[in-house]
């Protein structure tokens, strides 16, 4: 379950395939850069893509397409002289390391959702089923127990924290499907700061997480 | 009546056969019913007779064809001659073989055929430019292809601008020229992938092709194919286990 600390064979599939939501496939691509075990499965699963492509039948093409392709190579590659304003994000705290997946991306400013807990928006392009956001965990900080209508997936970034039975350092990726309940700890001396997505809506047993869940809803 | 059709359509691709099936094999159009798309598959001459009935009612059945192959090995090949040579006629051969192939791929996804031609061109003229970047080890030219449309799709998709053509990842490190030995791993590796694909089961290739082919949540995908949720989640599971067992060495 969660003890494999990596999202699941058939999330990874999915991610290879290319047909993973955005807010996921954004998770997926962050866990990846810090950890080459996973990302040898998704070079696997990749692979059967290959084959499907090997097997394919092939579509009929527009007889100049290579024509056209020459054509391009032979003209001088456009090099964008792009400025873009560097994106807004949230301050964080000295050491913390932002994973190349999400530097370009726009974030939020923290916002409060309660004692010792922030989160942060990650704006995702293009449509998507699911959403991504920063959240934020002082030390010692126990998030209550909430159930999920959808998947959820936690990716440490910085700091650590425990579910009870799986203690997540930075990489690790803790997922909890639907229907699963479970309650995260803070047991890192630094406040803990987590990429999350998630579909559905969290399901709180309390006001904590009704105030969690409204703050994360937006 | 759109959805006993749609239903059967879906039925056709766990009738696909692997690239080297020895008997003859008949090309069938079948527009979806859906989106409107035409899509073709191959399946062999010989099938069940209700089944060829139905493709009679509903498939323009075409002529035996002739498929195209290109041997992995080869195409790691022309893929280092363009790098070091800027080989054109290597990246036409390429270009014969991977293009119509990513375009059908793209189009599989509900890709409008215009946008899947545009993506197509775009794919290659990155194996093109980035053919000095091709890790052969990682998989194999057709993963590393399929790689490069899956991911000019997905910023598609996401209304990404492209990135500059020539601006390269600064943390992309050419590769040393090819080794004999590291094409022959990834020939392995794709011939091992390629194995274990064969090893599943009608219905659990059918769902991994979905996975591939199809941006549908489970629910939906029980709908397409009118079999229970619980069993589109217990052939997953399957198919994935058969597929690691298959792949011992990541297990």
């Amino acid at each position: 379950m969660t003890s494999i600390r990596r999202p699941d064979d058939e999330i990874l599939l999915r991610y290879a395939a290319g047909t993973l939501d955005a807010g996921f496939a954004l998770l997926v691509e962050t866990h990846l850069t810090m950890r080459p075990r996973s990302r040898e499965i998704v070079a696997c699963y990749e692979a059967i893509g290959g084959a499907l492509l090997d097997e394919i039948e092939p579509a009929p093409s527009a007889p100049d397409a290579f024509e056209a392709a020459l054509a391009a190579l032979d003209g001088e590659p456009s090099a964008r002289a792009s400025e873009k304003r560097p994106p807004t994000r949230p301050a964080f705290p000295q050491g913390f390391i932002l994973p190349s997946t999400l530097e370009s991306r726009e974030m939020g400013q923290w916002r409060w959702i309660a004692p010792g807990l922030r989160s942060s928006p990650i704006a995702l392009r293009g449509a998507s089923e699911s959403r991504a956001f920063l959240l934020e965990i002082a030390p010692g900080v126990r998030i209550p127990r909430h159930g999920h209508e959808g998947v959820e997936m936690t990716c440490v970034l910085h700091g650590s924290f425990s579910d009870g039975t799986t203690h997540f350092v930075e990489g690790d990726v803790a997922q909890a499907d639907a229907g699963v309940e479970h309650d995260i700890f803070v047991d890192s001396e630094i406040a803990c700061i987590c990429l999350v997505a998630i579909e559905g809506r969290t399901r709180p047993r309390n006001w904590f997480g009704r105030l969690y869940q409204r703050l994360v809803d937006i | 009546m759109s959805a006993p059709r749609l239903r059967r359509f879906v039925g056709v691709y766990g009738a696909q056969i692997p690239m080297d099936h020895p008997g003859p094999v008949i090309r069938i159009r079948i527009s979806r019913v859906e989106t409107g798309m035409t899509d073709a598959v191959l399946v062999p001459y010989t099938q069940r007779p209700s089944f060829v009935r139905f493709l009679r009612r509903n498939a323009e059945v075409t002529a035996p064809v002739q498929r195209a192959r290109l041997s992995p090995l080869e195409a790691s090949r022309l893929i280092t001659a363009i790098a070091q040579t800027s080989d054109r006629q290597a990246f036409a051969t390429l270009f014969n073989y991977f293009f119509p192939r990513v375009k059908a791929y793209l189009m599989r996804l509900g890709t409008p055929a215009n946008v899947a031609e545009e993506l197509a061109q775009e794919t290659m003229l990155r194996v093109w430019r980035k053919a000095a970047y091709y890790a052969p080890e990682s998989g194999g030219a057709s993963t590393w292809v399929f790689v490069i449309a899956r991911n000019l799709r997905i910023d598609r998709l996401r209304g990404e601008e492209p990135v500059a053509p020539v601006a390269l990842d600064p943390s992309d490190q050419p590769n040393e020229p090819l080794t004999g030995e590291s094409a022959i791993l990834a020939t392995e590796r794709a011939a091992q992938m390629r194995e274990a694909l064969r090893s599943l089961s009608v219905e659990q290739a059918q769902i991994v092709r979905l996975f591939f082919f199809e941006e549908r949540p489970h629910s939906e995908i029980a709908k397409l194919l009118s079999i229970p949720l619980g069993t589109v989640k217990s052939r997953v599971r399957l198919a994935i286990e058969r597929l690691r067992t298959q792949l011992k060495d990541l297990a």
